[in-house]
């Protein structure tokens, strides 16, 4: 069994909510409300959720983009030491952000457009001091590793369409040699034939590295091709994670099961949309007593509005051996459909 | 026109005059809608079928120009207009928007103003096609809210599109879309801003106000799992034209063009793991400088040369309103 790259315990990410400029910072966002999760190396986890469920906060902590609120997020180096990401000062973070990188959303703003294509991707080789005829040969064999063409090096982003744009993302991304790669919904801005180009991409590029990647997606069945394993995040909280088949077979938490009932497949005679969500997510402000599902959940009791379930390992199994676990009082009792 | 058709697009051309050129956005698109039939125009961008929509309402930008083709809409006394005749902004097409033919659009932030309630934009429109009061329109502003399921609409009339969350306003916006009872309704990209348990939630009301209302409607979208959930008729477009059309279930059975077997392959499914998506190569060319022949031939595997890149692919017929425009498909003479 491979080792855990990155161990995250009990992370939490509040933001204060200001209510005009004299009383501020008596109420929170639970952006992050107490998540924990494992990531092991060479693996693939998604992370899926709707807008406002902590998702990019999550990854943003974990990258130090923003400071944790509590909570330990533990990284295994390259050189072989564990080091708890939340406690770095910025100083002792500097060495380590060659081995995090990220692939943004949006090719058309996240990359410079009065940058050459060679300096897009040359840019962190340059931070690590690395000299023009040394990155220039690293960056043509990236290039060619992303499938650009080198001879496109002096062109300007604008020359470039979507899907070579966010190939171009990819190659800066892994310019520095990365060991953990987080990508936040990267092929939600691209048309659904160049969308498939880069999923295969990167799904090639995992394999031949051994890169190890935490996919954030709200699209299932892009997940479900590219990921092993997933956790679903709903209001700050992960309420189910394991195995990605395991999952879209048979749901255990009615939040899964109603996110798996909304998403249409291309099949105009199979049933779609029957058990429907109702109602919308609810303000992540303040404190909630019970299960944050609780208010849209068919099958909520009394005990979902006043106790907050753990994420446990599902009855019969062990979530050692399966990485199942979820996060509601009913899941043993309730019969949830999957796809 | 055929009858049972409400509206017919035929051979429409629309150009854009930029700077960088002409780009021809649709290049001799043609569509039917039945009445009360709900049509699909489904593909990537740049295909043009947010234009051909936008056409219909002639509301194009100063830039656009239509260069040919007619927009057949029947009216409600039998009389059949040609919209592309209209003067854009004149009285004839003004009094057809909202009334006759209504469009929802995909950020309802942006198409409602900021600085009026929802009761005034829903009014407004009410009181100027209908003629009725302020408090009448107000009842029925009330009332149009809560068939599109939002709640407490006594209180939400009141409010700001800004104080809505995504569903909500698109679901107001819809509200506004059916206000004056039109007759066919478009919706561009409906739910593409909205996450996917409010997307189906929407989606569903959307289908469900179509059949009580019996509204014609055009779904315009770039994904083809809502298309084959929602429509009965669809035409699959690329770069300005239709390249296949036909009722849904067959569509999604029986694909014939290239490019429509090759975009539902490159969909990753719910239910498979592990294999290889199939790609399309390379990107959609611009619209500035159009391939010659087929528009696709640059990125088809089944290509033949000497036959794709020198003339347009006749339009096939292979069964019941099933059509596709390629050369390789042949079909046994009956």
């Amino acid at each position: 069994m491979s080792e855990t790259l990155l161990q995250v315990r009990n992370l939490r990410k509040y933001f204060p909510v200001e209510h005009g400029f004299l009383r501020r910072g008596d109420d929170f966002i639970r952006a992050v409300d107490d998540i924990s999760f494992d990531v092991l190396r060479g693996t693939v986890l998604g992370l899926i959720g709707e807008s406002g469920c902590g998702k990019t906060t999550t990854v943003k902590t974990i990258m130090r983009a923003t400071p944790p609120t509590s909570g330990s997020i533990e990284y295994l180096t390259q050189d072989k030491r564990k080091v708890d990401l939340a406690q770095l000062t910025r100083k002792e973070l500097k060495p380590l952000r060659k081995e995090i990188q990220m692939i943004f959303q949006d090719p058309f703003s996240s990359l410079n457009p009065r940058m050459t294509a060679l300096d897009i991707v040359a840019e962190p080789l340059k931070v690590l001091k690395w000299r023009k005829p040394d990155y220039r040969r690293r960056v043509e064999e990236l290039m060619d590793l992303v499938g650009l063409d080198p001879r496109f090096l002096s062109r300007y982003p604008h020359a470039f369409s979507g899907g070579q744009r966010q190939r171009l993302g990819i190659a800066r991304a892994l310019a520095s040699s990365p060991s953990l790669l987080f990508a936040d919904e990267p092929v939600s801005a691209l048309d659904v034939s160049v969308q498939a180009q880069i999923l295969n991409l990167l799904l090639d590029i995992q394999a031949r590295m051994g890169l190890t990647v935490v996919i954030i997606a709200h699209d299932l069945g892009v997940v479900r091709y590219i990921c092993r394993e997933v956790a679903i995040m709903y209001l700050g909280k992960i309420v189910e994670q394991g195995d990605t088949r395991e999952i879209y077979t048979h749901p255990r938490h009615p939040y899964t099961a109603g996110l798996l009932a909304a998403s249409p497949d291309t099949d105009p005679d199979t049933p779609w949309a029957e058990d429907l969500l109702s109602g919308d997510v609810p303000s992540p402000i303040g404190e909630r007593p019970g299960c944050v599902f609780a208010s849209r959940c068919a099958h909520a009791e009394e005990r979902c509005h006043r106790e907050v379930p753990e994420l446990a390992p599902v009855a019969g199994g062990d979530r050692a051996a399966t990485g199942r676990a979820v996060a509601c009082w009913r899941a043993d009792e309730l019969r949830l459909r999957g796809i | 026109m055929e009858p049972g058709n409400i509206l017919e697009v035929d051979d429409l051309t629309v150009e854009f005059h930029g700077d960088e050129g002409i780009a021809k956005a649709v290049n001799g698109v043609s569509f039917a809608v039945r009445e009360g039939q709900s049509v699909g125009l489904v593909g990537e961008s740049g295909c043009g079928k947010s234009v051909s929509a936008y056409s219909i309402l002639r509301l194009l930008a100063d830039t656009a120009r239509i260069t040919s083709g007619a927009i057949r809409y029947r009216q409600r006394d039998g009389a059949v207009t040609d919209l592309t005749t209209l003067d854009p902004d004149g009285d004839h097409i003004r009094r057809l928007r909202g009334a006759d033919i209504s469009m929802i659009f995909q950020e309802p932030m942006t198409a409602f103003s900021p600085v009026h309630t929802i009761n005034n934009q829903i009014s407004e429109l009410l009181m100027l096609h209908t003629g009725i009061d302020k408090d009448e329109a107000r009842d029925r502003t009330v009332e149009l809210l809560r068939r599109t399921g939002i709640p407490d609409p006594e209180q939400r009339v009141d409010d700001y599109t800004f104080q809505l969350s995504g569903g909500m306003r698109q679901r107001a916006m819809i509200a506004l879309g059916i206000a004056c009872g039109p007759r066919i309704l478009i919706a561009d990209e409906p739910t593409t801003a909205l996450d996917v348990t409010i997307q189906a939630q929407v989606l569903k009301m959307i289908k469900e106000m179509q059949r009580e209302l019996g509204l014609s409607l055009i779904l315009i979208t770039h994904d083809l799992a809502v298309i084959s959930k929602m429509v009965e008729h669809v035409y699959v477009m690329y770069l300005g034209k239709v390249v296949e059309a036909a009722p849904v279930r067959e569509l999604f059975r029986n694909p014939r063009h290239p490019y429509t077997r090759n975009l539902m392959k490159s969909v990753p499914r719910m239910s498979q793991q592990g294999e290889r998506l199939h790609t399309i190569e390379g990107a959609v060319p611009t619209t500035y400088l159009l391939p010659t022949g087929c528009p696709f031939h640059p990125r088809c595997e089944e290509a033949i040369a000497g036959t794709c890149e020198v003339t347009h692919p006749p339009a096939v017929k292979i069964g019941e309103g099933h059509v596709a425009t390629c050369h390789n498909i042949t079909v046994p003479t009956p």
